[in-house]
Formats: C-alpha cells, structure tokens, sequence
C-alpha cells in the first residue's frame, strides 16, 4: 500500500530533480551568457579609451622635437607622458642622451629601460622599413616583446613593457626620418583615466552598462590584484568569478571578472525547485487520497469476510450439536431395529442407514468448516495422542463403505501401520475423511479405491489413490488452495472447496505434506506425517 | 593675455645686503644667496634661495573661484564618529563655497560613488543633502576615488579656479594600485594640469608614505588627523589655503651660471638639466612664503671680482589681475679674504631656510634607517642633526632652528616607542611641511589621550610653534 505512494513519487522526484537540475545549468549558462555580454561591451570601452589615448599620444609624439630643452618642456605640459625616448635608426639611444647632464628622472628612466633598450629586436622592429606604412592604434602586444615586430609595415603602436610594478605602456611612433620616439605613458595616470573611463557602482554616465546590484565588475592586473571595481554586490575575499575574459590590447595581460554572489544562480532557479516541489506535494496529496480509499475498501471487504466467515462458524457450531443428537439417536435406532428379530425392520434399517450416512456427511461438512475457521483464526492446534494408522484407515473406510459399494468402488487397503504412533487422531481422520470424500465425489464412475499405509522411524505416509479422471496439470497446484474446485459446474458435485487445502494444512501442522503422487491413472495423493518427538526418541 | 615684464632686481653687493621692493598686486620675489661674499680663492658650497610672496588679496576684490573635488573614504573603518566628523567637515567647507565655484564630491569604500558630479554650487542645500546620506562600508579602493574626483575636476578645468582635490582616507588603500610611487606618478600627472592633491590621513592606519607621495607630486597639502575632532578644523584650515590662493602655475626657471654647478634643490622636484633648474609650484597662497633652496658649488675665484651665480624667472598666473606675469631676479656673490666681511654680509634667513632644509633631508634619511631597523643609526643621525642645528640657531639666533633642533631631539627618543606608527606619521609630516612651507597642520607632541601609557619624558616643547616660520 506504501509502495502505490512511494514508488511513483520518488520517480516524480527523480524526473523533477533531473528537470530542476538541467534548468539551472541552463540558467547558470544563460548568466553566463549575460555577464560575458557585459564584459565585452566593457572591454569595448576600454578598446576605445586606448584608442583615443593612442591618437592623443600619437599627435603629442608628433610635436617631439630633437633639442632635449624641447622635449623637457613637452613633458612638462603632457600630463600623460612620463618620458620620452628616441630612438634612431642603428638602435642608438639619441635621447635621453647618456653623454649629456641628465636629469634624475631622465637618469633613472635610463636606468629602468636598459633592458628595453638591449632588445635590439624590439628596437629594430621600431625602426623596421616604412615603405608602406599604415596606422596602428592600438597594435596588439605581448610582454616584452611588440607585436609590432610581426607587422613591420606599422609606423606606431603600442609597446607593453614590465617593469617594477608591473605593466608600463609604450607609445612609440617612427617618423619620417626613420627615427622612433617612444613615449613612457604617466603609469598612475593611465590607469587612472582608465578607472575614470570605467562605470561606477551608482552611475550617471554609463547609461548603456547596466549595474547589477547583484554583481561585482573587477579589472584585475597581471598580478592577479584588483585595479578597479564596481557593482554593488560585495564578494569576499577570493570569491571566484563567474565570468572572466582578457581585457584588449595592450592590456592583454588584464582581466575583466564577473563576480555574482554564489547563490544568485541558486535564488534564481529556486522557482523551478518551487514548482516541483508543490507538484510533488500535490501528487503526494492525491496518491494517498487514493491509497487510504483502496486500503479502507480493502479491510471492508476483509471485515466482510471475516463476518460471514464467523457467522459460518456459528451457524456450523448450532449445527453440529442437533446433528450429532441426531447422528446418536439414529444409530440407536439402527440397533433396536437390528435386535429385532422378525425382520420387519430390514426396509426401515436400510432407509435409516442412509439418514446416518447423510448426516455422517453432514457432520464432516461441518467439521471441515469449523476446521477452516479455526485456521483463519490461527487456532489450529494439534492434540497429539498415541494412535494406530491402521485403525484410523479402517474405520474411516468403515464409514464411508455403504457410499462406496453403493458408486461401485472397491476398496484395496496395504496398510503397514499398526503400531500406534503419537498424532492428533481427529486430524488424521479428518484428512482422510476429506481425502476419500474427494473419491466419492470425483471418481464415482467405479473402479478401485487404493490406500497404502507405511511407517518409518520418524514418518507415517498414507497413500490414497482411485481410477478416476485424474487432475488435470494445471490444476495440480491449485487444488489446494481454499475454495478451488477442479470443476465449479454445480451438477459436478458437491463440496465446499476447502477439503483439500485444509487436509494439507492438517498434514503440515504434522510437520509433513499432503502431495499429488505420480499415478498412471486417476488421482493419487500421499499424505507424510511427522510424528511427534516423543514418539521418535 | 597680456604679459608684464617686471624685473626685480635681487642684487647682492658687498655695501647692501637688500631685497627689492615689491608692488602689492605681484608675487613678490627674492634671489639671494646664504653668503653673499664668499672665502677667496677656495671652492666653496652655498645657498641660493629663491622665495616668493603671495600678495594680500585686496578686501575689496572678489576671491578667486575654485573647481574642488572631496574625496571621502567612507571604508568599513570610518565608521561611527569618523564618518560622522568627516561629513560634518564636508558640509562645512561646502557651505564656504558659493556659486561662483565648482564642486564634486566623490565618496569610495570597495567601488566608488560619484556622490555629487561636477556642478556649479548654485544648490549647496542638495550638494550637503547628499554627503549627509553617506554611508560607511566595505574596503579601501583609494586610487579609484582619486581618480574619479579627477576626472570629475577635469570636466571644468580652467585657469581662473584654483583646482584642488580634497582626500580624506583612514586606511591603507587595498583595493586598486596602492604603492606609493603609482600614487605619486598619478600626483605628478596631475600636476601638470595644475591639479593639486591635499591628503589627510585620519588615525593611525594610513599609508603616510602614500599620502606624502600623492601630494608632494601634485603640490598640495599633507595633514595628519590623529583624531576625528579635528577633522571640521583641518579641512577649515584647508579651505583656508585653497580659498587664498594669488597665483597658480607658478613656474621657476634658474640659469644658473656657467662655472657654477648646480647640486640639489631640497625638498621640491625640482629638475636639473644641466645649468638650468626648473620647478613649478601649483599655487601660491596670500601673504605666504613659499621657497626653494638650491645648493651650488661656487669655483675658487680671486677677491674682489664679482661672479653672477644665477638668472631666475618665474612666471605665473596672477589670480588678482588674470594676467600671465613675469619675474626676474638674479643673485651674485663677491669673494674676500678677510672672515670678517664674510661672516658680516651672511643673509641669516638664507642661511636659516638652507640649514632648515639640510636638516630636513637628514631626518628623512634617519626615518630611512629607521625603517630598516637601524634604530641605532638613526638616532645617531638625529642627535647630529640637532646638533647642527643648534649651533646655526646660537649663530643665527633662530627660533625656528631651534625649534626644529628641540624636534630632532624629541623624535630620537620616539624611535623605539610603541607608538612607532605614530610618531613616524608626524616625522614624515613636519618633513612635508619643512619642504613645502606648509603653514598649518603641525604635529601635536604631547601624547595622545588615545594612547595609555607613562607620559613622555621630553617636556612640552616650542618646536610645535613652526607655523611661526614666515
């Protein structure tokens, strides 16, 4: 009854799970999607704020003249350039100019830049063959060495160069003499317009960036250390990003990062979860609605049964006691009638001894109902006796002889039995009774009627076999359960349907079995009784 | 724009030991040397001072406009009465200001809030409105809110307001470039658009070597808050610079002499290419003094022959009469053999302001040695120092050096004190002001109330009555 609910539940369960499960991996792609969207229209802005640097520094490298005076005042009217160095076309350094009185911030440019200024690679892709030049804005970069020197044809572009603190922006531009002016952009200063260029958490100029109060923007340096965030979603420390893609050129080595709190995707997706738990509840709700109705009809039926059941069993009970009055008063008579010795009373004897035949028949009918009932109460309780086998046999063919002349059947009994064993005498009788009952009623076109006894240490078996039809295989095993008849055609024959099961119950209560046995023809059945352990020791 | 040529004649000659009279609507300008005659026939070392005097604003005249932008840090750590002050500062200085003058407000903790974007103070009430809702939270994303106060400031630069930003920040930036010299780069960078940087650090828990850093490249103020009582008057004190400012990209070049060599210029960045030094000052503020001290070697040259030692202009915008002006001025030394000439004709306030400066390195380097740990050494450095300044204060009869003889003093025994962290925010601060002329901000030396602990032992001092210094 608990598997009707539980069962179909749990592959509801299993199904919506399944359905919860891919809808928030579609959801965690769909954010996914999102933030990568954001990112991108991000790094377009910082693509176009190094574009338009790179044309202000290209115009600024335009007015680098060769006098260091000049190229000193340039740099104090250029808030984004630190330095300036030319280059000319050897790879000699023509300014800031080792052989001349140097200011300390020229000084200590040389002095960070030398490795710059050995990469004759670089220095010779600087200066590379202008036939036909063409604008670069922002010709991508790599550390240390520039791209550029993959695109010779370049007249500017930007170098990345490492250094200190970490990366430091080179514009350089070659002019028409072949020289190159590189121009040391103002570090804090870049980076600075770049967060300024950046939105801000509230913002009022980034119309076209949406804030997500539930997300964390960061542009983090090669380092891996934030320069700059927004968003109004605080992560902790070391929380990893959803999204994270390399910023543009020449910030190659950056990273822009979407950061979203871990159980935003959760939040999201916790509807579905909603659904499919109210779907589940609900179908909880309705399969135990319907397993409490099939339950409550079920032990309806049962009480029902057991009613008339118990109500057999009385009625059996107020049976039985008339009919045994009768059984007892009729065997009386059939002695007074025998002592009489005129033989007047052979007609009535006879008619007497089919009332005690039919109530003797009665009488078993009624003992196998009580019986019945008894087992349905698990009341069935053997009552051991010392008994002959034989003697039981015997008398109950005795009673069933006028039956069996009367259809015909002759009765062969090889009883090897005699010696009284321990059992429950009534029970035995009662199996037999049913046994032979089950010739008269089936096999009542004649033949013989075989019963065979034998006796081991520990067993009795008692071997009841006729000439009549047999059962049929597929019946074999059903016979005996209760209220199985080989045939339920009414004219067939009588009988309740529980002689069978209850003489096998009888003979298991025995610690033995009641069988089929092989038989060439008709019906055979072995009946194997344990005696009791008093008995064997 | 109309350019004044004025020439102001610094002459040095053995009979007058004069500075020149100055018109009261002009920077004035003085060129002089510590020792106007020098020992003949050796080589020597001296000073050359050059000064400039912001004229008083007339009364009458309006004052000139600013284009200022706040910077709040309202961090997690400014929470409470920190945050509180410092609103209540903000709003203060914003209720000086009138419509004349532009305002920004910029208030950062992880991410960054422009508060209040640049405008026209025509509604001062909404601009006061806004500072008050700030709420305190999250970490320090220090060179992020500079750099949006910045680009904010940027937006309406031009020569007629007096450009300021106003950063105040109680911890160590974590969030975004925070290494001094990239705060100083970003200083300098500014600079030349004549921006200026003023960095108060509140507490204990800042980055002095930043703060210093951003605004020694950019030209602006350095204070220390050690507590937040005295955040409304600092930022007072502030806006009282900011709103006396006579001249702005006030640039000085000195040729100086050919013979001659140039060694260093104390404290300002200045550059030395060769013969000529050039530095630039943001702004001048009125009725004060700001100077810069050269260091020349002179050659051995015969008595009596005069040698020119150095041309000096400067140019700058008057804020006064909108005009671009020009000054001239030139220094000039004599040599005898007699040392009672020399010691006669010593400018003393030369001689005070380069002895002043030269101590003022010494205590820089014993904060160095300190930082490394060798506290030893560094004491040494100071007791020198203090020394030396002792003698020149007796020679000279300086308070000031005597001052800053007693400072020395004081600050060798705070070397290996607890409040270390302390004691090296003001160090480093009285260097900025030595440097700079910084008139206002001076380190309290009493110990603070926040600090349990025995009283210092060194009783109070003059030394914190620098701002005597002219």
């Amino acid at each position: 009854m608990i598997l009707i609910v539980v069962l179909p539940l749990a592959g509801l369960t299993w199904l919506g799970m399944r359905v919860a499960r891919d809808d928030e991996a579609s959801l965690q792609r769909k954010f996914e999607d999102v933030f990568a969207i954001q990112i991108r229209d991000i790094d377009r802005i910082i693509s176009r704020h190094f574009e338009t640097l790179s044309s202000e520094l290209s115009a600024t490298a335009r007015k680098v003249e060769d006098h260091p005076d000049d190229i000193r005042a340039l740099l104090r009217e250029s808030p984004q350039v630190r330095q300036i160095i030319i280059v000319d076309t050897t790879g000699a350094v023509l300014h800031p100019d080792p052989a001349t009185e140097l200011n300390l911030s020229e000084r200590e440019f040389l002095h960070e830049a030398q490795e710059l200024i050995r990469d004759r690679d670089l220095i010779h892709a600087w200066r590379a063959d202008s036939d036909h030049s063409q604008r670069l804005p922002a010709a991508k970069t790599d550390k240390e060495k520039s791209a550029a020197s993959n695109l010779p044809s370049a007249s500017e572009g930007w170098h990345v160069w490492y250094w200190g603190r970490g990366v430091h922006l080179i514009f350089w531009q070659r002019r028409a003499d072949g020289n190159v002016v590189g121009l040391l952009v103002e570090r804090g200063r870049w980076m600075a317009d770049l967060i300024a260029a950046l939105p801000e958490t509230v913002d009022q100029q980034h119309e076209e960036i949406p804030v997500g109060s539930t997300s964390r923007f960061r542009l983090v340096d090669s380092m891996g250390d934030s320069v700059y965030e927004w968003g109004e979603y605080e992560p902790p420390e070391e929380s990893a990003p959803l999204v994270e893609s390399a910023v543009s050129a020449p910030l190659a080595s950056w990273r822009l990062q979407a950061v979203v709190p871990e159980n935003l995707i959760a939040v999201q997706s916790s509807g579905i979860l909603f659904q499919l738990v109210t779907g589940i509840v609900a179908a909880t709700v309705a399969l135990s609605v319907l397993a409490t109705f099939f339950w409550r009809e079920y032990s309806r039926e049962v009480r029902q049964a057991s009613q008339r059941v118990s109500f057999v069993n009385q009625v059996s009970h107020e049976l039985k006691t008339p009919l045994t009055n009768i059984r007892m008063y009729a065997d009386l008579l059939a002695d007074d009638l025998d002592n009489l010795d005129d033989g007047s009373g052979d007609k009535a004897s006879d008619r007497l001894r089919v009332i005690v035949s039919e109530s003797q028949r009665l009488s078993r009918l009624i003992s196998n109902v009580l019986t019945f009932g008894r087992q349905q109460r698990e009341a069935l309780v053997l009552r051991y006796r010392q008994a002959s086998v034989d003697e039981l046999v015997r008398r109950v063919v005795e009673q069933f002889s006028p039956t069996l002349e009367r259809l015909g059947i002759t009765t062969e009994l090889t009883l090897n039995a005699a010696q009284p064993v321990s059992l429950d005498d009534d029970a035995i009788e009662q199996i037999l009774v049913n046994l032979i009952s089950n010739v008269e009623k089936y096999a009542a076109d004649g033949g013989v009627l075989k019963i065979s006894s034998s006796l081991t240490t520990t067993s009795v078996t008692i071997n009841v076999a006729d000439d009549g039809p047999g059962i049929p295989i597929a019946m074999q095993h059903a016979i005996f359960e209760p209220f199985v008849r080989v045939s339920s055609r009414l004219e067939d024959a009588a009988g309740t349907g529980i002689g069978l099961s209850i003489a096998r119950d009888l003979a298991r209560l025995h610690g033995g079995d009641l069988r089929i046995a092989d038989s060439a023809t008709g019906a055979s059945f072995s009946v194997e009784l344990r005696t009791s352990e008093e008995d064997r020791k | 724009m109309r350019r004044i040529g004025k020439t102001i004649a610094a002459a040095v000659a053995l009979s007058t030991c004069l500075s020149a009279p100055t018109k009261a609507s002009q920077v004035a300008l003085s060129v002089a040397m510590s020792n106007p005659v020098l020992k003949s026939d050796e080589k020597q070392t001296a000073f050359l001072k050059v000064g400039l005097n912001g004229f008083k604003m007339p009364v009458t005249s309006r004052r000139v406009p600013v284009n200022v932008a706040l910077v709040l840090d309202k961090s997690g750590s400014m929470k409470g009465r920190k945050i509180a002050e410092a609103k209540q500062a903000a709003i203060q200085a914003v209720r000086r200001l009138n419509a004349d003058d532009i305002v920004s407000v910029v208030v950062y903790d992880s991410t960054v809030e422009v508060l209040v974007p640049s405008t026209k103070l025509t509604d001062k009430d909404a601009v006061c409105r806004k500072i008050s809702q700030v709420q305190p939270g999250g970490r320090t994303a220090l060179f992020a809110g500079v750099s949006k106060a910045a680009a904010e400031l940027r937006k309406f630069i031009d020569r007629d307001h007096v450009n300021r930003i106003v950063l105040l920040s109680d911890g160590m930036a974590n969030i975004g470039p925070s290494a001094p010299s990239e705060l100083g780069s970003l200083g300098a960078s500014l600079k030349k658009e004549n921006i200026s940087v003023t960095a108060m650090g509140l507490g204990l828990d800042y980055n002095e070597d930043l703060m210093v850093n951003l605004a020694s490249n950019s030209g602006g103020n350095h204070v220390f808050i050690e507590d937040e009582t005295q955040i409304a008057a600092l930022f007072n004190k502030e806006f009282n610079t900011v709103l006396s400012v006579v001249a702005q990209e006030v640039s000085i070049t000195i040729e100086v002499a050919k013979g001659v060599r140039p060694v260093r210029v104390f404290g300002n960045q200045a550059e030395i290419n060769g013969q000529k030094v050039v530095a630039t000052l943001t702004q001048l503020y009125s009725e004060q003094e700001k100077f810069l001290v050269l260091e020349v070697d002179v050659p051995a040259s015969p008595e009596g022959k005069p040698l020119d030692i150095a041309q000096v202009n400067v140019d700058y915008d008057n804020m006064l009469t909108r005009a671009s002006d020009r000054l001239t001025g030139k220094a000039s030394v004599n040599f005898s053999s007699s040392d009672k000439v020399i010691a006669s004709c010593v400018n003393n306030e030369v001689l005070e302001a380069g002895v002043l400066l030269f101590a003022n390195e010494r205590n820089k380097a014993a904060t160095i040695l300190r930082d490394k740990g060798d506290i030893k050494a560094a004491r040494r450095m100071l007791l020198q120092n203090a020394d030396y300044l002792k003698r020149y204060a007796a020679d000279l009869g300086s308070l000031q050096l005597d001052a800053a003889c007693n400072l020395n003093t004081i600050q060798s025994r705070n070397l290996e004190d607890v409040r270390w962290t302390r004691f090296r925010k003001g160090m480093v601060l009285e260097q900025y002001r030595a440097d700079t002329q910084q008139t206002y901000g001076a380190v309290d030396l009493k110990p603070s109330n926040q600090y349990p602990g025995t009283p210092q032992s060194a009783s109070p001092q003059p030394a914190q009555k620098k701002s005597t210094r002219k």
